[in-house]
C-alpha cells in the first residue's frame, strides 16, 4: 500500500495521516481565543489591554504570554476575524489597537452561543438528576 | 532601575529576533510594549516561561511560513506530516535552549560573585 508509488490516484487522500486530519478538522474554539474575542468585543483593544483584560475576563485562571498573544493575534488576522484599528505611541512606546471585525462579531456570536446551549444542556440534566439544590 | 530595563529591554530584543523577519518588522515595537509592560520592577531579564513561551511562538511562525511556502497540492502533504512531527519535537529542543539561555548566565553570575568578593 504504497501512497509514494501511486501519486495520481484519485483516492489517495484517504490515506492522509491522522495528524494532518487533526490539524484540519474544525474543533471547539481555544479558550484563550475566545477570551481575546470577548476582550475585543466591547471596543478595540491594544496589546497589554488584552492581557489584562483575559485574566479579568477569566478571572485570573488565563494569563496570556506575549508569544502566545501574538501567535493568536497573528492568526485571527490571517482569518480576518480581527483588523488592525490604529497605533499610537506613548511614551516612545508602540501600542497598536485591534478590533473584532463582523466576521470576527459572528463567529464569537455563534460559539457563545453554542456554549450556553452546552452549559444550558448540562444544568437541566443535572437537575433531572436530582443534583444540586 | 533604569539601566536594569534597558538590559531586560535588550534580552527581548535578542528573544524576538527569533521571529519571521517579516513579522518583526511589522510587530516587534508593540511586542516589544508588551513585554516591557508585564515586567516587574526591577527586573533585567526575561522569565524561563516567558523566554519558552516567546521561543516556541517564534518557531511556530516560522513553521507556518514554511508550510505556506510549499504550497497547495498533494506532494505538500509528506511535509505536513514531517512539519507536524517536527513541531512536537523542535519546542521540545527549544525548552532546552531557553534552561540553558537562562541558567548559563546565572551560572555565570554566581561563579563572579566569589571572584569579586575575593578583590
Amino acid at each position: 500500500m504504497s501512497r509514494l508509488a501511486v501519486p495520481d490516484e484519485p483516492g489517495l487522500d484517504k490515506y492522509s495521516s491522522a495528524i494532518y486530519d487533526v490539524c484540519v478538522s474544525k474543533r471547539a474554539m481555544q479558550e484563550a481565543t475566545f477570551l481575546i474575542l470577548t476582550a475585543l468585543a466591547a471596543g478595540s483593544q491594544h496589546g497589554y489591554g488584552i492581557i489584562t483584560d483575559v485574566q479579568e475576563l477569566s478571572d485570573g485562571r488565563v494569563r496570556l504570554r506575549a508569544g502566545t498573544l501574538y501567535t493568536a493575534l497573528d492568526r485571527l488576522r490571517a482569518d480576518e476575524l480581527i483588523a488592525v484599528d490604529r497605533e499610537e505611541v506613548v511614551e516612545s512606546r508602540l501600542r497598536r489597537y485591534y478590533r473584532l471585525t463582523p466576521k470576527g462579531s459572528q463567529l464569537l456570536a455563534a460559539e457563545a452561543a453554542r456554549l450556553q446551549a452546552n452549559a444550558a444542556a448540562a444544568l437541566s440534566r443535572l437537575d433531572l438528576a436530582g443534583g444540586t439544590t | 532601575m533604569r539601566e536594569s530595563a534597558a538590559a531586560l529591554e535588550g534580552r527581548y530584543r535578542r528573544l524576538l529576533a527569533w521571529y519571521p523577519r517579516s513579522f518583526r518588522r511589522e510587530q516587534e515595537g508593540e511586542m516589544l510594549t508588551v513585554l516591557m509592560a508585564g515586567a516587574r520592577p526591577g527586573q533585567h531579564r526575561p522569565g524561563l516561561l516567558e523566554t519558552a513561551d516567546l521561543l516556541r511562538s517564534a518557531l511556530g511562525m516560522r513553521l507556518v511560513l514554511a508550510m505556506r511556502s510549499f504550497g497547495p497540492g498533494r506532494r505538500s502533504q509528506r511535509w505536513t506530516n514531517a512539519l507536524a512531527l517536527f513541531s512536537v519535537v523542535a519546542p521540545l529542543f527549544l525548552v532546552i535552549v531557553a534552561i540553558l539561555e537562562v541558567a548559563v548566565p546565572v551560572w555565570r553570575d554566581w561563579q563572579a560573585v566569589p571572584a569579586q568578593e575575593a578583590l
